[in-house]
Order: C-alpha cells, then structure tokens, then sequence
C-alpha cells in the first residue's frame, strides 16, 4: 500500500497553515493523495469546514495532487474518532497542529496532537506554525538529535517528504552536562564531550547522504554543551534563522517524559520558527 | 499559487490575501483572538520570569559562597558553645562578606539588559490597520498575521508585512542591513529569497516617502527584527578566561582548606581534644587557607585596568572583559570608520585613455568640471552634501583654485544624484562657454560618451570603441587598486539649449555626445595608525580578520594596506561562498589563512565566529549595527563603535571604541594582558601569607603549645594589610614585553602548582619560619616553657602574637618586592616608581609598630609590646625573605637559561 498523508483538520487557523505542510509533503509522494479529515465537534459548522477544505483542495490542484476529504460526526470523542478514521500502519502519516490548550497549559501537553503522537497507531507529525508566510515550504531545517543509536531513521519519511523544499539541512547535537557542573567544566572535558557530538553527528551526515542520494540539500552541523537542550535548539534555530525544526517525540517512560515534555512545550512556547514534532511508529 | 512559490513575497499581491486567510477588509474580531491566541501578542522580549532568581541563586551556589556561609554556621556554632571568644562577631562578618560578594556579582551579572530598550526604539507603540473593514489605530503588540496595515510616510513598521500596495513607498533598511540607502518597495512578486525580496517591510524598519499597504505575515520573535532581538537576549555569554579561572582558583582552594580543616578537626577529635578546641582550629585552619582578600583584590585590579582602558579610548562595561581582552586571538574587524577614516578623499585623476596620472593643469580643468556636477553646501566651519561631493570640493581646494564659492556662482543649474541612473549632473559657464557635466560610474555614463577626452600619452587616431575600451581597461585598473572610480564628462551646450535651463526631468535630453573628461580615483585611507597597530597584532600572535560589505577588490586593498594581508594576496570570501560552506569548511578556509571576508551581512559575522570558536580561538568582534549585536554577543567580546554605532550595537557590548579606532582595541589588548600579568603577581603575593597563618594551628593541633595567631588576626592580614600592595601589583606598569608574546593559552592557570609550591612551600615556609622563631623567642625569654599552657589573654602571649603577626607584615615587604618581576630583584624599577606599592609598605610598616606599640589596636587586636631589640630581628626578616628569593631567581635563571638574558621576565 501507498504511503499517504492524512491532514487532521481541526478547524483552527494553525491547521490552515499546517495544511499548506500537508500539500508539499503529499505531493513529495509517488501516491500524490492528501486526505482531510475532520471531526465534528460543534466549534465549526459543517459549511464552514467544507469551505476550508475546498480552499485546501484548490491548492493541491495546482500542485498536482489530489485531495480527499471526510468531516465525520464524533464517535465517542474527538480522539477516538479519529482513531477510528484513520488507518492504521506504516504506510500512514498523520499531520496535525499543536493547538494551544484550551486550558492555557501549553501546544503539546493535554492536547489530542499530544494523544496521537503517543497512540503509536500511525506516523504522526504535530506542527506549530508560527510564520505562514513561508507557506510551508521550510528552506532551512534545524534538526536537533539527541544521541539515539538509530540516528536519524525515525525522522527519514518525515525528511525526505520536506527533502522538495529543504535547501539546507543543520544538523544539531546539544551534549548535556548538569547545571552544576556546567559551570565549572574544564576545557579537556568540553572538548571530549564536543568530539563525541561531532563523531556522533558525522556518522549521521554520512547516513543522510546515503540514505537521500539525490536530494541537493546542503548539509552541516553543529556540536554545543548546554545545560539546557530547549534553549539551545532555539537560541540554533534563531543563529541560523531556521524556518523549522523538527524535532522527535519522547519515547520515554512516565517520569522523564514529565520533565522531556516541558521541554518541549518550551520551545513550542518560545520558538522563533515553526517547529514540526515527529514520531514514527 | 505558484506550486513553486516558497514564500510570501513569491506570489502575486492578489494572492496574498488568501494566502494568509485574510481579505482587503481585514481581519475579523473573531479571527484576530484566534490567532492572538496561536502566536501570541507582537512583543520581542523574551520572557524569562524566573531569570533574577535564577542569577541570585547562582551566587549562592559557588565554592566561595558556600565556603564562608558555612564558616559562618560553624562560627555560630561555636560562639553558641563559648560565647566569650567573639566568634559570633567572626560569623557575622563571614555573612557581610559572602553577601557583598553575592550582591556585587548579582549586580554584574544583572546589568539591566538595555539591549532590549534599545531595541525597542525601532518599534511603534501604535499601528494603523484596517479590520472588519475599518481603519483604526491599536497598540502594535496586537497584530497578528493576516491583518493589514496601512503604512504611510514616517511610519515604523511593526511587524514582517508582504507589501500589497505601495505609492511612491521607500524604506530604511538600515536596522537590518546598516544600508543608509532607502529602498523603494513595491507590491509585484519577485523571484528572490526573503530577505532580499523588495515587496517585504521588514519589522523595525521606517517609512521614509511614500504611502503603501502590507499583511502581516511574521509577528514578535518571528520576525527578523525578532530574531535579532531574541539572539540578543538569549546567547548565553561565553565566560570570559578569567572567570573560569577564577572558578577553578576558588575551587581548589576551598578544597584544600576544606579538606585540611576537617582533617585535622577528626585528629583533634580523636586524640581527645576538646570540642571548643578542634572547632576553633578547623575555623582558622580554613580561614587561613583562604585568602579573602583576593577576590576584592582582583575586582579592583579590573576596575583600574578598565580606566586605564578608557584613557585610550576603550570603554569597558563588563569588568570581566578588561582581561578577556587581553587573551583574544583574533579580532575580527568593520572596514569602514575602523581600519579607514571614513572619509572619502581623492587621490587619483586620471587621463581616460592612457590611465596617466594628469598635469597640474589638467587636475584643475577636472576638478573645476567635477565640483559643477556636485552638489555641496558651505557652512562655517564644514562642507554639507554627499561624502563624494564633499571629497570634490576639498581637492578643489587642495588645487589652489580660489574659494568654493566663486566656482558655485559659476553652476547656473543643479541636477541631484540619481540613485538609479547613478550620476548626478549640472550646467556651468566656464571661459564662455556654457557646459553640461555629468559625474558618476562609468557603466551609466559611457552609454552617453561620444569621444573620449584628448590625451597626449596615446595615439589620437582610434575608434570609439577602442577608446572607449582603453578606458574601460583603466577604469577596471583603478577599481583592482580598490579605488571608487568615477567618470566627469561634459559637453558644449547649443545656443539653444544655452537659452532654456531645464528641470530634473530634463537633464535627460542633454545627456548625449558627451566627451569623457577623465577618471577620479577615490578612497576611504586607512588611518595611520592602523598599520603599526596590525604590525603589533601579528608580533602579539594575534590574527586580525577583516569583515566588510564592499567590492573584494576594495576590500582586499585596504586589507594589504592596512597589512592584513600580504601585498599581491588574492584570498578573500565572499558572503555568497559563505552561505554555501559548512562551518567545518570554513574552517578548513580560515586555517588556509582567509582573513578578508567581503560582500558580507552583518549576520554572517555569526558563523564566522561560530568557525574560530570551533577553532578555540578567543574572538573579540566588532560592531556598529543593530544586527551586529547577536555576533556581539557570540563572540567572546563584544566591540561597538562609539561613534557611529547604534545604540544597541553599544548596549550588546561588552567594549565601546570611543574613537571607532582599531588601533585603540590592541592598546586594549596590551592593557588587559597587563592585567593578567599583574594578577598573577599579585595572587602569588597573597599566597604566600597563606603559609604562615596555616603553619601555626598546625603546631597548635600536635603539639603543646599556644596558638601563635588567632583568627582576627589572620583576616587583619588578609582583608587589611595585604590589600594595598596587592592593588599596587595589580597597578604595575605595562611591559614592552606583554605584545611581543603570544596569547596565552586558555588552559593558562592563574593558580599553577609551581606558583603554590613557591608560595605555600618555599616562600611562606620562610615567613612562617621567621615568625614562629620570634613567636617562641619572646615567649621563652619571657618565661614560658615547653608544654606550659598560656592563657590568650596573659600580656607574654599577647606580646609573642603580636611579633609573630608584625613579623608576617614585615616579610610581606620583602615578598611584595620580589613579586613584581619573575626573575628580575624588583628594586630596579624604584620603590618609587608605583605610588601603590610604596603606600602599601608604609601601611606594612606602620601596622608593624602600631600592633605592637600603639595600645588601642594592640587592644584591638590581644597582642602586647616586644623588646625593641626583638622588633629589630623581625625587620631582619625584610631582607632574609627577599635575599633568598633573590638567589633563587638567579639559580633558576641559570638551570633553565646558563645565564639570564638582559630583560627576560616570563612570568
């Protein structure tokens, strides 16, 4: 089966701007198939959607792509009719927005975005857009690694559907110390712990350059110590004036996923460019 | 839209609407609070609630800190066990100590942070934007993208906005760019990337002509504007040298203390000494271990150098880069008004064919066609109008050829420069005729020439097009040399053309059959001190790298004259090959020796300092722009230009250039060298009356007799007596020697192990030697005997306490001296020469005799009168503490060399 994005439309103007995301992403595709996908849930009238998405589809068109979409009554609520809606598997790429939280908590934390990252159903991207001028079309992509083994294979679908608009690809490995011993740490460890980033980091720019031949992207990357990740990826993002960053989702356990989310809502809170938050199953 | 549209300003003004989910009539209320919710209100600060808590904290939370808060408990402790022995009164001094530290560096960390109030003035309190179909005023925070904003003549813009009408509509850029030149925007698509797209206001720019209408399509941090205050405020500071250091000094040494103090607090324990007993040693054990005075020392020392700084022109306002300065391997300098006068001057006039230099005569002829073609206003005291102009009217003058204004009566007609047709023109009657002159670049005028001027050095029977060739060759001659070459050419009006004097609009009929008059070479010439100063630079080993927005060839000029570069070097990037090197290449480029950087943003200067910290270079940058301040920032210091800089270039550094000179950084740089020289001499003075203060609780713990000094007294050296000298080391002048080595390493130590064996172990042993030996002198020639205990309070103990302590005073003299050169006798200078460290040993001398013969301090203090026989031994030590460290000097001297060379002092 076809690899095929599904846009979870909520109704919001975020997801009139991720839709833009949707269209480029689905048109990277051999399938060429976006479909839209709403949940009735009483904020937004049925017209008032089919508007939406007839405007979303004009704009596949002329991308070439064709466009579906399915507005459904809820089953039970939003999030388990949404489970229900969109298939299962690998094949499938779920595309969301980070609404704010009706309860002012944060992009992330509580949100159905939040819920379907962790379903573990389908891929799934939950994307914050905060510049739509660049209409989805991220030239430059900050995207921080943490150190996992698996290097960047968990984002590579999500990468090589922006690989079309991505010109340049910053790679960015921030090596943790603890607050404490920030302060005091002596060059010889800097320099190790900065060696082990960029050896980390070079063998990932090697497996992108292999893994996306063809793709004309310039590649570069950068090692810091920090004591705090969050500030780091948005104090990179605005140095090289990313226009998004992609950034994993925890798949931690409970207590760390506590302290890792509030990180994450940190930057979705304090970003200066749209950031995409990604987890494949 | 245009499936390959990859931004706003690709698509069609009609398109844009839609594109943001907005229409012409606005946003609707209902929208607005949707998307106020999304992306939050137009604000560029980043909110950090918890940042003074955080910073207060921090000062808490250091060895130091930690160290004397928990000398104090303990103090309390043991005031609360023995309250007759003060040691209330000593916690509580520990508390004013370790809180004036807190509160001075809380006070320097948090140095309000009036980059963003700067900032700040290049926004709007209030936008003009048209919603549900109305136009009305709101605070500028309450924009969001998709709302349309009504610009018009004066206006600063709020936010990043795609332009989708405009009248007439000009924008300064020079916020982000430092471009001065306003640039006409329109509403047209344009096939470029963002930032160079001309249907974008950008956020912080202003309205200069013309009316026009944008959307929002970036607001607050999003913008780039927003970037540039959002790095501002969020680019953590690298710590400076000294203050890792100075870290790394604290540390060790409240290890040591720590570790001696419970040490020996455990044997007490153990061998059955009592509580009170092993309390009071392990206080005085750690006190004397740290030397309290060192840290306001070094403060000082830094306060001093940074007015010695001033004096030359450099403002200092961190403290912490009065030092960092003086580490720096490589600065990375502006062109324009750092390295030149910022001046343009004529120094060449060329014949258009031949490219020879012209006859007096000729020069005269040009620089009379030229100034007819300018436009210059003469006040009293200054030429106003365009700094091309101004350049034409001062080699005017320069020829002899009468006043200005004599010339200026002769110009019946004006014609301003065109930014377009870059030229500007003028009519003048000269010797009855009536002639038409243009002046500008060559590429506009050439189109118009007809015959290129006459020229004796070159064969007259050529070709149009030969001669226009030829002088095309000369002007691209002039332009390699990094010469601003300017074509005047003029011609013979008609009687017709004589009788009307045409409009602006008009000269464009005359612009024809023009004779090529010649060729003005002009540039901006490198001050003349920059040179040397490059020169002292490269014998400091340090590497200047030039950053600049001009031509290659202009920059690679000033470059070698200013001795940058080599003469005939070619090496150079360009900002386009920049944006398409990794860091890792630029590197690679760097290390080849690139030190022109041209045709660059103010943004590139990031990775530039990105690539030579990744090289563990210390980078002092400069800057004068409001988009200068993120590299500022980067960089380990931050240079602006008093003069010219903007306000927030000079609130994002940690130097201010008073006279915008490259020349005054490397007078910087040698003083903060200075700095670092001195501290060194003055840590290992301080250290050395670490020895004697230690030695005796030592004594007191294994062996049955009285403490020799008391914890009051150990602070009376170390907080009192030893301050002045050590200001007065920290005040040493500069030595020659300082800018003819290289940087130091950043692995450097200011506290090495040799400078604390020498210090703790040879030349506080002899100090706490001498002092013990008249410690004991005076209490066994005043009866006491071996295991006899000694009430603190009897007049004998007072009166060997009090040798002990002027003894100690009196050694420090001797040591004082020795530490000003490594392995000179520090006589040869004078006692005189620095009013300091003679004040410091009349206070050492005079302490010496009032704690002993002047009964309010010796009350003060619990000591008593010696004999004055005894006194006399401890002046003895003066000269035993300075003649052994004298001859160690010359010993080391000869192991390490055979024989000291004349002047070598590494220290």
């Amino acid at each position: 089966m076809d690899r095929r994005i599904v846009l979870a439309h909520d109704g919001s103007i975020n997801a009139d701007w991720v839709a833009r995301y949707a269209v480029q992403m689905a048109v990277a595709l051999p399938s060429q198939r976006l479909l839209l996908l709403h949940i009735l849930d009483g904020s937004l009238t049925r017209n008032r959607i089919e508007a939406k998405f007839a405007s979303i589809a004009a704009e596949c068109q002329q991308h070439g792509a064709t466009c579906q979409s399915l507005i459904l009554e809820p089953k039970g609520d939003v999030f388990t009719s949404l489970l229900h809606a969109i298939p299962s598997g690998k094949q499938s790429y779920c595309l969301c927005g980070t609404r704010v939280n009706p309860k002012g908590r944060g992009f992330l934390v509580g949100t159905i975005a939040e819920r379907l990252l962790r379903c573990a159903r389908f891929n799934v991207m939950a994307i914050r857009v905060v510049s739509p001028g660049l209409l989805g079309c991220p030239r430059t992509l900050l995207f921080p690694l943490a150190g996992h083994p698996r290097g960047f294979e968990a984002a590579r679908p999500f990468l090589q559907m922006l690989a079309a608009s991505v010109k340049r690809l910053y790679l960015l490995r921030v090596m943790m110390v603890n607050p404490l011993h920030f302060r005091y740490i002596s060059d010889v460890a800097t320099k190790k712990r900065i060696a082990t980033g960029y050896d980390y980091l070079n063998r990932i720019v090697s497996e992108i350059r292999q893994k996306t031949a063809g793709v004309s992207w310039h590649l570069d990357c950068h090692v810091v110590l920090s004591d705090d990740w969050a500030k780091e990826i948005v104090v990179q993002a605005g140095k090289i004036n990313a226009a998004m960053i992609l950034l994993g989702a925890t798949e931690r356990n409970l207590p760390s996923r506590f302290f890792y989310s509030s990180r994450t809502e940190q930057i979705l809170r304090t970003t200066p460019c749209d950031v995409g938050t990604y987890r494949k199953i | 839209m245009n499936p390959r549209s990859a931004h706003i300003g690709q698509i069609p003004p009609e398109e844009v609407y839609a594109s943001l989910h907005s229409s012409p009539q606005g946003l609707t209320s209902s929208e607005v609070t949707e998307r106020l919710i999304h992306v939050g209100p137009n604000l560029f600060e980043v909110v950090d609630r918890w940042k003074l808590a955080r910073t207060m904290g921090r000062q808490f939370t250091n060895f130091f800190a930690i160290l004397l808060i928990v000398s104090a408990m303990i103090c309390f402790i043991a005031h609360r066990i023995n309250p007759n022995e003060g040691m209330g009164v000593l916690g509580w001094a520990l508390i004013v100590v370790a809180l004036l530290n807190a509160l001075f560096s809380f006070i320097q960390e948090s140095r309000a942070e009036k980059a963003m109030e700067a900032l700040k003035k290049f926004l709007p309190h209030l936008v003009e934007v048209c919603r549900d179909n109305r136009i009305s005023r709101i605070p500028a925070s309450g924009i969001v993208p998709g709302d349309v904003v009504v610009l018009s003549e004066g206006d600063k813009i709020a936010a990043d906005l795609r332009i989708v009408a405009s009248d007439g509509l000009m924008i300064d850029n020079a916020p982000l760019t430092g471009e001065s030149e306003a640039i006409r925007l329109t509403s047209q698509m344009q096939d470029r990337g963002l930032e160079e797209c001309e249907n974008i206001g950008f956020a912080g720019c202003a309205v200069v002509k013309g009316t026009g209408r944008g959307v929002v399509f970036a607001t607050g941090l999003r913008t780039r504007f927003g970037h540039i205050a959002q790095l501002s405020q969020t680019i953590r500071r690298t710590g400076s040298p000294l203050e890792r250091e100075i870290s790394r000094m604290i540390r060790i040494l409240t290890t040591i203390a720590c570790t001696m103090g419970f040490s020996f607090f455990f044997y007490g324990v153990v061998s059955g000494k009592p509580l009170w007993m092993n309390l009071v040693f392990m206080m005085g054990i750690i006190v004397a271990n740290v030397p309290e005075g060192l840290l306001p020392t070094l403060t000082l020392a830094l306060v001093m150098g940074s007015l010695r700084m001033a004096k030359k022109n450099v403002l200092v306002t961190s403290l912490n880069a009065v030092e960092a300065l003086g580490a720096v391997h490589v600065i990375c300098t502006d062109k324009t008004g750092t390295l030149t006068l910022n001046q343009l001057t004529i120094t060449r006039m060329v014949e258009p064919r031949s490219g020879v230099a012209m006859l007096p005569e000729r020069e005269q002829e040009l620089a009379t066609l030229a100034i007819a073609a300018s436009d210059i206003h003469q006040t009293a005291d200054q030429l106003l109008g365009d700094p091309l102009d101004v350049a034409v009217a001062y080699k005017w003058s320069n020829l002899g050829l009468g006043t200005l204004a004599t010339v200026q009566q002769q110009v019946v007609r004006s014609f301003a420069f065109d930014v377009e047709k870059r030229r500007s023109g003028g009519i003048v009657n000269l010797a009855g005729r009536r002639l038409f002159v243009v002046k500008g670049a060559f590429e506009a005028i050439r189109p118009m020439v007809s015959v290129v001027g006459p020229d004796k050095n070159i064969e007259e029977k050529m070709l149009l097009a030969e001669q226009l060739a030829a002088s095309e060759t000369v002007m691209q001659q002039m332009a390699a040399q990094g010469l601003r070459v300017i074509a005047v050419a003029y011609r013979q009006l008609t009687v017709e053309e004589s009788e009307t004097i045409p409009d602006e609009a008009g000269a464009d009929s005359l612009e024809h059959d023009l004779i090529l008059a010649g060729f003005l070479g002009i540039e901006d010439p490198v001050r003349p001190e920059v040179a040397p100063a490059v020169v002292k630079c490269h014998t400091a080993g340090i590497e200047v790298v030039m950053i600049t927005g001009d031509h290659p060839a202009t920059a690679l000029a000033v470059a070698t004259k200013a001795g940058i570069v080599a003469p005939g070097s070619t090496t150079y990037l360009t900002g386009e090959a920049l944006k398409r090197l990794t860091v890792e290449a630029l590197v690679e480029q760097l290390q080849q020796g690139v030190r022109v950087f041209a045709r660059t943003t103010p943004e590139q200067k990031m990775k530039i300092v990105t690539a030579l910290k990744h090289m563990d270079r210390v980078v002092a940058m400069t800057g004068d722009g409001v988009n200068d301040a993120p590299a500022m920032r980067a960089a380990d210091i931050g240079i602006a230009m008093g003069k010219h800089g903007t306000d927030v270039a000079r609130e994002s550094a940690q130097i201010i250039l008073l006279d915008d000179n490259f020349a005054s950084i490397v007078d910087g740089i040698e003083e903060g060298r200075t700095v670092f020289e001195n501290m060194k001499k003055f840590t290992s003075y301080v250290l050395v009356s670490n020895g004697p203060e230690i030695l005796p609780y030592l004594l007191y713990i294994v062996l049955p007799v009285p403490l020799a000094l008391n914890i009051i007294h150990i602070l009376s050296i170390d907080l009192g007596t030893d301050l002045v000298p050590s200001m007065g080391l920290g005040q040493e002048p500069v030595d020659p020697e300082v800018m003819r080595k290289p940087p130091r390493n950043p692995s450097q130590n200011l506290l090495t192990r040799q400078l604390m064996v020498r210090s703790y172990c040879f030349l506080g042993l002899i100090e706490a030697l001498w002092a013990l030996f008249l410690f004991f002198f005076v209490l066994f020639s005043g009866g006491w005997h071996y295991g006899a205990v000694l009430d603190a309070s009897s007049p004998l103990h007072q009166s060997a306490t009090g040798i002990t302590l002027s003894t100690i005073l009196l050694m420090q003299i001797g040591n004082l001296v020795g530490r000003r050169y490594e392995f000179r006798s520090g006589l040869d200078p004078g006692l005189f020469s620095n009013r300091l460290i003679f004040a410091g040993i009349l206070i050492q001398i005079i302490f010496s005799w009032a704690i002993l013969y002047w009964p309010p301090l010796a009350r003060a203090l619990n000591t008593g009168p010696v004999a004055a026989e005894t006194y006399g031994l401890a002046w003895l030590g003066i000269v035993i503490i300075f003649t052994i460290d004298y001859l160690r000097k010359v010993l080391v001297t000869r192991r390490e060399n055979g024989v000291a060379p004349p002047g070598r002092d590494d220290v």
